[in-house]
């Protein structure tokens, strides 16, 4: 009944984060404080000036690096959740991070889908243009140069909830936060990890996220992944070699089948 | 996290949507809230690839292949998945056995004259069990056999006999078939000891061998500690015979004191309904303005109690937190099991007591009135005051009962069953031979808020019925039959021709009522007895298991000594094992050839009716006898 077809793996959209591959990939990029920040902020303002969509030149493409949602492989454990809160924390520490009041808060949200077994996790897409930037009246809202991040000022912040209502992917949350902020309620979202990020390092959730729903790297090389893994899934379909295809392991395939089965099950 | 969902969808029985329905008007959190809340659910533990038995870890596996494929010990997905069912199954197993053990060292006690308000009440069933044991019974008083008989099961539960005394009821075919396999049960908790020694880090790491033990540890539940707590449960309180229940919410009533008796364990409630016939009590509750004192019962306390005593029932496992919702409970009585932790925060709406009984199974913001059987009838006095004096403070405008109860029979143990058949399971076997009956099927398990709530228990049972499948049902099954009107004698009317005929010949429903859920050793005694007449297996019988909405460790261990024993079993809710492929083959396939019989796993109880009705018809051409095609 349960065949494992090895051959139908899914490709891999990057290197595992600690392996050698990613290792070298890191290496071999230009460091941030290689380039000046002047240099930087005018190459941006430039590239706003002509067309804020246009991100196929070369230098852009390079530093596209972004957390990649493959959906399809999001189990619901939430360790994201968890991951972000600690690293938000005034501890950062997973057990200090328990007692801190308030207590800090994950930006990363897995939300459940229709059907049992299936979730997807939501954060802020570091939009560019980014609609809260744009309509943030205290202009609490800004762009990190160096990151190509999208990142709240709390002490601007006057927690007036536009940059929410404006957010395609409700990202935004309103709480108080413990991490050296100010002690009130202010707008709060994915910061993309910024700290990690000038230190060189990876975000924390896609760093603990060890079945690949959350995956951090060069933008394009990761959409490419995906127009691969999509391309196997359309020629198998249209070729009718493997009518079939299953898009993961069949025994994950066979446990997603019960959610989708015990969802739809009930009485008229 | 509010819930959203359309509370049709949540239940398909009326009184439960009224009181989810007052639940969300007052914003009472139910178990469905909290199901929505903790959405989604994380897939390495529903897949079985977690495993935080050692410091080294915790640690997960990758069920995609790519990211970790080994605990840090080295554990890959099979060992870790295989592990941590073992654990599941002893945790079951170790419930059902230390209920049966409370029984017995009751039992023991009652057979030295200490106890209050316990006799036995079945003497015939104690020497029959006195023969079977080896245990003299010719011109000996009764609790000299009792004694006897007690010191005998305790030895069970050690390990110097190496074997379980109930092991004799078996076909010698199935004894051997485990002895080949070295799963033969040795001692009832030894099984379970072994259990978590072999599944601490670096001792067993060989799937296949663990999941052979899980069976082992099964087996010394489903054969030795749930067998003694049903059998020694007759003794004491009698061996149930068919009696008309009525059950659903409607079962409370606005003008009495109600009081619930919910958990597994009849010991208590057998004293408390004594004491609430109490006329010094009955004079209290009239004093206070009640018409009389109404006891109720809930899950498998309350079978326990119906099947005996007819006592109506307020409902399953679902329905623990909605009886607290009509206002008009005023005391829950609680022993242990599958109670949970919520009620105490439900009954704080209310005027509701809840008193716990167990001192191994305490509950913040309940009264506990610790049980001691020497004690009984005094102690089963004191609760019961209790329930009337929290009367005084019932807000009658709060009281909400939203259904006319529905009539039910009740108490087939398999002497019923026999008895019905003139003591011999032969007309039984004609009607099977014959085709008017195809097979028989036990429905069983839990309610699980990830199911509609009693529709895989409904819905199942009635597509088996309608084609001649006799169905055997315990615990929440039974409940859920029972509200749907499936098990009265007219029900017969729902059957397919061939078991219709049977049961108005009997005058017995075809759905038959068979206990709590340590009762489902009634339906492997059945099966036996079955299997012995026939000089069969019980893996060659037209037998089937189902669990459409199981929940609880105890349900996983009953699957598995129900396999063990032989018989396919359908599980409507996954087990957390698909994360190991060679996991499932081997319970989804290779038992098979190993213990005669298999898992199934499906959430639609139609299509679990359709893999049922195909085994039990193969089953019988494998036989010899007539089949049809499904």
């Amino acid at each position: 009944m349960f065949v494992w077809r090895g051959a139908r793996r899914l490709p891999r959209a990057m290197p595992a984060p600690n392996s050698d591959e990613a290792h070298k990939m890191r290496l071999g990029r230009p460091k941030v404080d290689e380039r000046t920040s002047i240099l930087r902020g005018l190459f941006l303002a430039r590239i706003r000036a002509e067309e804020h969509a246009s991100l196929i030149g070369a230098e852009r493409e390079e530093k596209m690096e972004t957390v990649f949602v493959n959906p399809e492989r999001c189990i619901g454990c939430r360790q994201c959740e968890f991951a972000c809160a600690v690293e938000h924390s005034e501890s950062q520490d997973a057990v200090a991070a328990l007692f801190e009041e308030p207590p800090p808060r994950s930006r990363i949200h897995v939300a459940p889908g229709a059907a049992q077994f299936t979730s997807f996790p939501g954060k802020c897409r570091h939009c560019n243009p980014a609609p809260c930037q744009q309509v943030c009246p205290s202009g609490a809202i800004s762009r990190d140069a160096d990151q190509d991040l999208i990142l709240i000022d709390p002490k601007k912040c006057i927690t007036c909830a536009m940059c929410a209502m404006v957010c395609p992917f409700d990202a935004v949350s309103f709480h108080a936060q413990s991490n050296g902020m100010p002690a009130r309620t202010v707008a709060v979202k994915c910061d993309g990890c910024v700290g990690r990020m000038r230190r060189g390092e990876e975000p924390a959730c896609s760093e603990v996220c060890k079945v690949d729903a959350l995956v951090f790297g060069e933008l394009n090389d990761l959409v490419k992944a995906g127009r691969v893994r999509e391309a196997h899934a359309v020629l198998s379909a249209v070729s009718a070699l493997e009518p079939e295809a299953p898009r993961g392991p069949d025994n994950v395939e066979a446990w997603r089948a019960w959610g989708r089965s015990a969802t739809a099950v009930r009485e008229d | 996290m509010a819930n959203h969902k359309d509370i049709n969808s949540l239940s398909i029985n009326k009184d439960a949507r009224a009181m989810i329905a007052r639940a969300r008007e007052e914003g009472i959190e139910t178990v469905w809230d909290r199901l929505a809340a903790q959405q989604p659910q994380c897939g390495y533990c529903a897949m079985g690839v977690s495993c935080r038995n050692c410091a080294m870890g915790p640690c997960r596996v990758d069920p995609f292949g790519e990211g970790p494929q080994k605990g840090v010990c080295g554990a890959d997905a099979d060992i870790i998945v295989a592990r941590n069912l073992g654990r599941t199954i002893a945790a079951g197993a170790a419930a059902h056995s230390d209920h049966g053990r409370d029984i017995l060292e009751v039992f023991a006690e009652l057979a030295e004259g200490k106890t209050s308000g316990y006799e036995i009440r079945d003497p015939d069933k104690l020497r029959a069990l006195a023969e079977e044991w080896g245990i003299g019974t010719e011109g000996r008083e009764t609790f000299e056999i009792a004694q006897d008989l007690a010191s005998g099961m305790m030895e069970d539960f050690g390990t110097r006999k190496g074997s379980l005394g109930f092991s004799t009821r078996l076909p010698s075919q199935r004894t051997e078939r485990w002895a080949e396999l070295g799963i033969t049960p040795r001692g009832i908790d030894r099984e379970n000891v072994e259990m978590l020694h072999r599944t601490h880090m670096g001792v067993d790491n060989d799937y296949v061998n663990t999941l052979l033990h899980c069976l082992r540890t099964s087996l010394s539940d489903g054969w030795g500690g749930s067998m003694v707590a049903t059998e020694l449960s007759d003794v004491m309180f009698g061996t149930p015979k068919p009696v008309l229940s009525r059950v659903n919410l409607g079962a409370l009533k606005p003008e009495c004191v109600n009081i619930a008796l919910h958990g597994h364990n009849p010991l208590l409630s057998d004293v408390i309904v004594q004491a609430a016939a109490d006329p010094e009590l009955i004079q209290m509750a009239k004093e206070k303005g009640a018409e009389g004192i109404n006891l109720v019962g809930l899950c498998c306390t309350g079978n326990e109690l119906q099947m005996r005593m007819g006592l109506p029932m307020a409902g399953n496992h679902l329905m623990q937190e909605l009886v607290l919702l009509t206002g008009a409970l005023d005391a829950m009585v609680v022993d242990y099991q599958c109670i949970m932790p919520s009620v105490t925060d439900v009954a704080k709406c209310f005027h509701t007591e809840v008193i716990s009984t167990a001192d191994k199974a305490k509950f913040t913001g309940a009264t506990h009135i610790s049980f001691d059987p020497r004690r009984g009838l005094e102690i089963g006095k004191q609760i019961v005051r209790r329930g009337v004096e929290a009367y005084s403070n019932r807000n009658p405008e709060r009281v909400r009962i939203p259904d006319e109860t529905v009539e039910m029979m009740a108490g087939f143990s398999v002497e019923a069953i026999l008895g019905a058949l003139g003591g011999t399971p032969e007309p039984l076997v004609d009607a099977i031979k014959a085709g008017k009956i195809r097979g028989a099927v036990g429905v069983v398990g839990c309610n699980n808020p990830k199911i509609q709530q009693d529709y895989g228990h409904v819905m199942l049972t009635r597509r088996l019925i309608e084609n001649d499948i006799l169905v055997l049902v315990t615990g929440c099954s039974s409940i859920a039959n029972g509200k749907a009107g499936q098990m009265m004698p007219e029900a017969a009317e729902m059957a397919g021709p061939g078991l219709r005929e049977v049961c108005q010949a009997l005058g017995i429903p075809p759905v038959l009522h068979m206990g709590s859920c340590v009762d489902n050793t009634r339906i492997l005694v059945l099966a036996a007895a079955l299997a012995n007449y026939l000089g069969v297996d019980i893996s060659q019988l037209p037998l089937a298991g189902a669990a459409p909405e199981w929940y609880s460790e105890k349900a996983v261990s009953i699957g598995a000594y129900v396999v063990a024993s032989g018989i396919y079993t359908v599980l409507g809710v996954q087990p957390p094992v698909f994360g190991s492929r060679n996991v499932v083959k081997l319970l989804a396939q290779d038992l098979d050839d190993v213990v005669g019989a298999k898992f199934g796993v499906e959430a639609d109880p139609e299509k679990a009716a359709v893999l049922i009705r195909k085994h039990i018809e193969a089953k019988r051409e494998a036989l010899g006898l007539e089949s049809r095609d499904v």
